[in-house]
């Protein structure tokens, strides 16, 4: 009885780990969806055909996070802060349209003194989302989660290219691109409270998914006729690059059994 | 845990906390739409012109909107007075734009239905003011998208 006592209070002693993160999985993928014209085509919504025959990203790592220096931050959801219309479901609608998550409004709120530090972290090769990528990620580093809400998982991505071609409804006409466009970091609220009765191990499984919307709002005619002078694939970085990254990250944390 | 599971868990976590109010006046639209998402509800057939767009309703009615092919569809909205609604959707990516009164509007950054992400994964928040308001569908490969305009009373942020 002594010892497992003893072991009990090793177990749950202050500061110690109380989670392991046994495993994580990462699935990558181009998914259209509902705009797929099958055959590897998409439609845009101004109705412009295109194909994309490759779709890389090199990602960097993965991190659990947690957010540090907070605690004077106001931030209710019931009440949105200037700039923002409504809160739901983890994240605000910003008077521009955009979505943004609890956590990057809290850092917003702070004035720089909220910061999002990593505390468990994967590396990661590259991604190929037409393939859709699934990878097996293993534990992170460390494994072991110290006491503490984590509150933000984030991908850091280094890059992406993008290759494909608009096409013209007969087939007769391709308009080809390339893109290389700049690395971002893909972020998703979580929720994980480290501390006694919180699981002793999970597992995490992570998605992104990217939709049909990639080419959205880009007139391919208008293109066609007047090639911008910086070239097709210059033109097309910015816009391709806000859809890209707008595609949101899904986090499940399930208990392991 | 499942899709199921989680949707359970938050149904049965609503129905708690709904203290034993009168459920028809409390429901939250986000729970009437999963609820309502096998339904096909009142058949509609989006037209290729904004102008002689069909009305919708807004309300608890789900709609099955066959799709115009190869290009843009147009339903539409009237209200008289302002309206805070939900546009639930039952496919993504499938509505492309907003008209108030023949003006362009901006749409809204979708999210999906919490309750329901993979039967609903995209609902927009819209201010609906008094007027006519047109919602293009599409194009999109798909012939039919299923959806509700629901009032946003009683909806839980």
């Amino acid at each position: 009885m002594t010892l497992l006592f003893a072991l009990a209070a090793c177990t749950f002693g202050p500061g110690s780990p109380y989670t392991r993160v046994g495993s994580a999985s990462l699935q990558a993928s181009f998914e259209p969806g509902a705009r797929s014209l099958g055959e590897g085509l998409v439609v845009t919504d101004l109705g412009f055909r295109y194909s994309v025959s490759e779709l890389t990203v090199s990602a960097e790592s993965v991190a659990l996070q947690r957010l540090e220096g907070a605690d004077g931050v106001d931030f209710d959801p019931a009440n949105p802060p200037d700039g923002y219309t409504l809160c739901h479901g983890g994240h605000c609608h910003a008077e521009d349209g955009s979505l943004v998550d609890y956590g990057d409004i809290i850092v917003e709120l702070s004035g720089g003194a909220a910061t999002l530090s990593d505390i468990a972290v994967w590396q990661l090769p590259s991604l190929d989302l037409i393939e859709s990528t699934a990878l097996s990620l293993g534990e992170p580093e460390p494994s072991l989660l110290p006491e503490g809400d984590l509150s933000r998982l984030s991908v850091q991505v280094s890059s992406a290219r993008i290759r494909g071609q608009f096409q013209s409804e007969d087939g007769t006409a391709n308009l080809p691109f390339d893109l290389e466009i700049d690395g971002n970091t893909i972020g998703a609220d979580i929720t994980l409270s480290v501390g006694r009765g919180a699981p002793p191990d999970i597992d995490l499984e992570i998605a992104w998914v990217v939709d049909g919307t990639l080419l959205d709002g880009i007139d391919a005619a208008a293109l066609s006729v007047s090639p911008p002078p910086e070239g097709l694939s210059s033109a097309l970085v910015d816009p391709v690059s806000d859809h890209l990254w707008t595609n949101p990250l899904a986090v499940e944390i399930l208990e392991s059994p | 845990m499942s899709a199921l599971l989680r949707y359970t868990s938050l149904f049965t976590l609503a129905v708690a906390c709904n203290g034993g109010k009168d459920s028809a006046e409390e429901e939250d639209p986000s729970e009437h739409a999963c609820e309502h998402i096998s339904e096909a509800g009142t058949s509609v057939t989006a037209s290729s012109d904004p102008a002689s767009a069909p009305s919708i309703s807004v309300g608890e009615e789900p709609y099955t909107i066959s799709l115009v092919s190869g290009e843009a569809g147009y339903i539409s909205a009237t209200v008289d007075a302002d309206t805070p609604a939900l546009l639930f959707v039952g496919e993504a990516d499938v509505v492309t734009s907003l008209q108030h009164d023949g003006a362009e509007e901006t749409l809204p950054a979708p999210a999906p239905n919490e309750l329901c992400p993979d039967d609903i994964p995209e609902h927009f928040d819209l201010d609906l003011h008094a007027g006519t308001w047109v919602i293009g569908l599409g194009p999109v490969g798909i012939t039919d998208v299923w959806l509700m305009l629901a009032s946003a009373e009683g909806h839980a942020h």
